[in-house]
């Protein structure tokens, strides 16, 4: 976010804000207490998530070096946290208060209508994952899940994923992630060796993230 | 380095209950001297009846996700 940014600008953040350390674990924010702070991420990785009724995790996003969080109910006197945020790593944040950021913003409309941008992208990931719960069944959301992991991992080392963590991407339980990969092998789309899953059907798989058969 | 092909155990979370130990279907693990360890390694099939029978969620079996070479020839 702070990419670019002028001498003025990192000065503003210099004055207002400050670094906080945090251990792998550590909550950094609760859904539905007040909102109090802007983050970003300086070194580490920080999930941003919400948790259901029946206590259920669905990870929204993922942030990682330079990425920030807790931005949409800051730009809102008196907003409260639409969601939790814990450090999957050992991290260090980058930490202001709500209403020296929204000052920021008043100060310098450049540096504002990168935040809108921001602001307007998260939407739109909200709009998709609201879609893809709302319309897409748990197999649907699981190909496509393989898919973009798959992709990912062409470009930079992929991250290895628990099922666990797989459930929580998607949005469904353990025990469904597992049942589904066990389809998906039956149906020859993808393969299990130990450690690895090996995705060797792609248009069978984009069949099944689309609604369609696999066939 | 974190060995993608076994259990990772979460050493701190362990309680050496021993439910990893019965559930597993292949005799992978077994606590000895007090501790966790890996007593068949190569018997290992990553089916995460470890993972998921753990109390204390001190088990976790990751899996790398990518294309096998032909599809990624096929793009």
């Amino acid at each position: 976010m702070l990419a670019e940014a002028g001498p003025t600008l990192l000065s503003a953040f210099d004055t207002y804000g400050w670094e906080m350390a945090c251990a792998s674990g550590k909550h950094v924010i609760w859904e539905g207490d007040h909102c109090e702070h802007v983050y970003g991420v300086v070194l580490g990785r920080v999930e941003v998530y919400r948790t259901a009724a029946d206590g259920r995790e669905h990870t929204l996003r993922i942030i990682e070096k330079g990425g920030v969080f807790n931005l949409v109910p800051a730009m809102k006197e008196g907003g409260n946290n639409r969601a939790n945020a814990r450090c999957l790593t050992v991290s260090k944040l980058a930490v202001i208060k709500t209403a020296d950021f929204r000052q920021i913003l008043v100060q310098f409309p450049e540096f504002s209508r990168k935040v809108v941008g921001l602001v307007s992208d998260r939407l739109n990931d909200m709009i998709e994952i609201s879609s893809a719960l709302a319309m897409h069944t748990v197999e649907q959301r699981t190909a496509a899940f393989l898919i973009r992991e798959a992709n990912r991992s062409q470009d930079i080392h992929g991250k290895p994923w628990t099922q666990d963590e797989m459930a929580r991407q998607i949005g469904t339980v353990r025990d469904m992630v597992g049942r589904t990969l066990r389809k998906f092998e039956e149906q020859g789309l993808i393969r299990r060796d130990r450690g690895n899953i090996t995705l060797i059907d792609r248009t069978g798989l984009e069949n099944v993230s689309e609604g369609k058969d696999a066939t | 380095m974190t060995d993608l092909n076994l259990p990772v155990i979460d050493k701190e979370k362990c309680t050496l209950c021993g439910t990893c130990v019965e559930v597993c279907p292949e005799d992978v693990l077994a606590i000895t001297e007090e501790t966790l360890t890996y007593a068949n390694p190569d018997q290992c099939t990553m089916c995460t009846e470890c993972e998921a029978a753990c109390p204390e969620n001190a088990v976790a079996c990751y899996f790398q996700i990518g294309w096998a070479d032909d599809e990624v020839k096929n793009e």
